[in-house]
């Protein structure tokens, strides 16, 4: 295989805050040099002049919906959306149509996943067979074929005691529980978020109490056993506070958000707009500001897209039967830079951290996240001021309340493993 | 009130008078005329019909107001009845007490109400305040006829031990509760952290192989309902809490404003887990008693005030209850009668903590979360006044309980704060170890 050179970019490691205009030369799958003026015999040059270069973006939370839910999406098709979202690495989450609760269950992941080029695919184990909250999952065997975290992603585990001892388990193996903290007795029958609005189109609400609760008790139990704790999509100003108590008590807890929690407000549901349905509801104005906030000073560690891909009739339906969730891969990037990055409220080094080196850093994925020689060569390059509208996505899901919405950047190269998989933007087979 | 009959006139000369609603804390005479205090003061002149009562050395407080009492009537009388239990209360200083339901009786109906309410009048000792059920059977399933048995005369609602999982059903009874003014009194237990648990989860749990309850069970559940009260704006009595970390979420949330106060029973500021390793059924209690760092967090607790109330978490049972395996023995201390001893003793005579700041955690307050007029010595208030010794020192002794149940683990302690004598409504009910009840015009009146 030929060496790559990618010449003249703005070169940004956001772990080590180096940020340059310098080149990166590609070698078999890592990266072999940064610097200024790389000379490389027989080596192909790519000019990405006035582009960022950047290590390959992580995304943390993805349903890919293989196998069980193939007309919603793909392991294929979501692998493809990632790549166009300039995401080199995905973790998915288990609530499959048959649930990642035991390990050839994941081996079948991984297989797939090795068919086609394309992003590295994690798998989260379930924390619960078939995520019933009743019996622990495989959690060992599937350790031992790479589950990089547990998850009963989707559902919560109402039972504490089962709680306990699933952390009490992910502990022995150092894989962190990923918590969908919710207190289901506070969101049951509820589609959106409770307030003004949800009394004014005559919805049942979901509060925000019912995240605080269950984050509470997490940390609590994370502190009792001293397991490593994920908050999946924080959404609330009293989610976010709860646990930078928990940090500041010394309890190993990291959170995370997704852009549509700090680019959107309950409002968006309009005029019953299932687009704009998901799980947590799209919160107050006080809870994005609480959110764009967090971000800022560092309070939230990741951003995730929590990708939720549905087909047509799981949407197009009345607001209160249709599916919870909307697809993220592709526009993830775009929303950070139009939503963050633009306004001047977070720099660009700060905004990629949350998805490169810190979800790489939690989930103790090797060599991943970083833009350094040594380090896989996942790259992505983006164009910051290229504005984009999206009106179909790669994804089967269409289900997104940005269409047709103008943002701002998107992903011009994507390298996984030295390979070239997005060129100017289109995605290369092959 | 016009009364038709004779007054009641007495003067309680030369005490130290104890106000905690005041912080009054001086030498002073109270005059009790009917059923209230006319005046409180020095040297009081006597107008002649007065009984004069010489209480120089003593002090002169209001009666104590317990709220965690249970009873057996009427399935288990040889528990406890009601007449065992108001005996009982008179005999420890307490003038009115909460009753709350158990696994014997479950006071989800306006009739029970009724009947407890009667029942305790007849006696005509001290007051039966009615706690009611918040759910139907204790059930945690449908909430109980909260607004009835709040026209009946119940003063708040609990589930006792059986503690709500359920956040939204949980949360829509704060709401109701409120609307009927109700004090919610929550049990701080997630249900399944702890179940089949019977001993504290640590070090003596391993011991002992006994199935435990970690501490976390409780906090896990303050935390849910302080985010509950801090929800709905409802205030909230947790009860009892008995580790470090409660007390640190509840002094937490005190800071940020969240209306919620609670209470502890003197176990579990005075004992430990360790005493479990013996099997000993007399210690098996509900929360199970914590590490040694627990009860002196809980004790420190106590005294910055950070816990409001001391209550006796009364629990009368069998000797046949208790005198079994420590895993199927019932849990519980029968313990109105030695509260005040107790409290006095360990946090006053020989802690840091004021009498006036005692007597808000045993009376004051206690009567502000009961919405009862009592905690109180001041001109127009109820005469529940306590009489007590506390120069001698004597040793409690089961065997002179009162109350049915002698499940006591504080039998022999050398305790000092011997109540000598107790008004009730302005009536002496309780005089150097003899009950003398009002007698039945005097009730009849009521």
């Amino acid at each position: 295989m030929r060496d790559t050179i990618l010449r003249g970019g703005i070169v940004l490691d956001p772990e080590s805050g180096f940020q340059d205009t310098a080149d990166v030369l590609i070698r078999g799958n890592g990266i072999e040099e940064i610097g200024r003026d790389i000379r490389a015999r027989g080596a192909e040059e790519i000019e990405v002049d006035g582009l960022y270069v950047l290590p390959g973006l992580i995304d943390m939370h993805v349903h890919l919906r293989e196998p069980g839910q193939e007309d919603k999406e793909t392991i294929e098709t979501g692998r493809l959306s990632a790549v166009k979202g300039g995401f080199t690495s995905i973790v998915c989450k288990a609530n499959t149509g048959q649930i990642i609760d035991r390990p050839e269950m994941v081996d079948f992941i991984h297989f797939r996943a090795e068919e086609t080029p394309g992003p590295n695919v994690f798998p989260v184990g379930a924390v619960t067979k078939s995520l019933k909250g009743r019996w622990l999952a495989m959690i060992g065997e599937m350790a031992r074929v790479g589950v990089v975290a547990l998850s009963d992603d989707g559902s919560s585990v109402y039972d504490t005691e089962m709680m306990r001892e699933a952390l009490l388990y992910a502990k022995r193996f150092n894989l962190p529980v990923i918590s969908h903290t919710e207190d289901t007795t506070l969101t049951e029958g509820g589609s959106i978020n409770a307030g003004f609005i949800s009394f004014r189109m005559g919805l049942e609400g979901i509060p925000a109490e019912s995240e605080r609760i269950h984050i509470t008790r997490d940390c609590l139990l994370a502190r009792d056993t001293g397991a490593k704790l994920h908050i999946a999509h924080c959404s609330t100003r009293k989610g976010i506070e709860e646990v930078k108590k928990a940090k500041r008590n010394g309890i190993d807890v990291t959170v995370e958000t997704a852009p549509h929690y700090f680019a959107l407000n309950e409002e968006a549901v309009g005029d019953f707009e299932t687009n704009a349905k998901m799980k947590p509801p799209l919160r107050s104005e006080d809870d994005r500001q609480a959110v764009v906030k967090a971000l800022k000073e560092g309070d939230i560690d990741i951003i995730s897209s929590d990708h939720a891909p549905h087909t047509i009739p799981d949407k197009d339906t009345v607001f209160e039967l249709a599916s919870f969730g909307i697809v993220g891969l592709e526009t993830t990037l775009s929303l950070i830079i139009t939503y963050l990055i633009e306004p001047g409220t977070i720099s660009p080094l700060k905004a990629f951290s949350y998805i490169t080196y810190k979800p790489a850093n939690r989930l103790g994925l090797d060599k991943k996240g970083r833009l350094r020689e040594g380090f896989d060569a996942d790259i992505t390059v983006i164009d910051m001021n290229r504005e984009v509208i999206f009106d179909t996505f790669v994804s089967k899901g269409q289900n997104s309340p940005f269409r047709g919405k103008r943002l701002n950047g998107r992903a011009e190269y994507v390298f996984v493993g030295g390979k070239i998989v997005l060129k100017r933007g289109e995605l290369v087979y092959g | 009130m016009e009364r038709a009959g004779k007054r009641n006139k007495f003067l309680i000369k030369g005490g130290r008078v104890i106000d905690p609603s005041t912080g009054f804390d001086d030498r002073a005479d109270v005059l009790i005329v009917g059923e209230r205090i006319k005046k409180v003061g020095k040297s009081i002149t006597p107008e002649g019909q007065e009984t004069i009562i010489e209480a120089k050395d003593k002090i002169v407080m209001p009666g104590i107001v317990d709220t965690n009492v249970h009873i057996s009537e009427p399935t288990r009388y040889d528990r406890e009845t009601i007449g065992s239990v108001i005996r009982s209360a008179v005999s420890g200083g307490v003038s009115a007490f909460a009753c709350k339901s158990n696994q014997d009786v479950i006071i989800d109906h306006q009739a029970i109400v009724a009947y407890l309410l009667r029942s305790a009048i007849e006696k005509g000792l001290a007051k039966l305040l009615p706690v009611c059920a918040m759910t139907t059977k204790l059930k945690g399933e449908n909430i109980a006829e909260i607004g009835q048995m709040s026209e009946m005369g119940a003063r708040a609602c609990s589930d006792n031990t059986h503690s709500i999982m359920d956040s939204n059903l949980q949360r829509r009874i704060l709401e109701y509760a409120y609307a009927y003014g109700l004090t919610p009194i929550l049990y701080p237990e997630d249900r399944y952290l702890a179940s089949g648990g019977v001993i504290n989860e640590g070090y003596f749990s391993m011991l002992t192989g006994l199935p435990a309850i970690p501490s976390i069970a409780e906090e896990i559940m303050v935390n849910r309902d302080l985010i509950l009260a801090e929800m709905t704006g409802v205030p909230i009595h947790i009860a009892p809490i008995t580790t470090e970390g409660s007390v640190k979420l509840i002094r937490e949330a005190k800071d940020a404003g969240i209306m919620v106060t609670c209470e502890t029973c003197p176990h579990y500021f005075l004992l430990t887990d360790a005493l479990c390793k013996d099997f000993n059924p007399l210690y098996k209690v509900k929360p199970p008693l914590r590490s040694e760092r627990d009860k002196s967090a809980i004790m420190r607790a106590v005294i910055d005030g950070t816990i409001d109330v001391i209550s006796s978490d009364h629990n009368p049972l069998t000797y046949s209850d208790k005198d079994t395996e420590f895993l199927v023995a019932e849990f519980g201390i029968s313990g109105i009668e030695t509260l005040f001893s107790l409290s006095y003793t360990y946090l006053v005579d020989r802690g840091s903590l004021g009498m006036v700041e005692l007597l808000r955690r045993l009376s004051y307050t206690p009567s502000k979360i009961l919405k009862h007029s009592g905690g109180r010595i001041a001109t127009d208030a109820i005469a529940d006044i306590a009489i007590v010794d506390i120069r001698d020192e004597y040793e409690i002794n089961p065997v002179d309980f009162r109350s049915r149940g002698r499940n006591t683990p504080f039998g022999g302690y050398k305790v000092k704060g011997r109540v000598e004598i107790l008004f009730i409504d302005g009536s002496i009910v309780y005089k150097d170890g003899k009950i003398t009840p009002k007698t039945v015009s005097e009730r009849l009146r009521e």
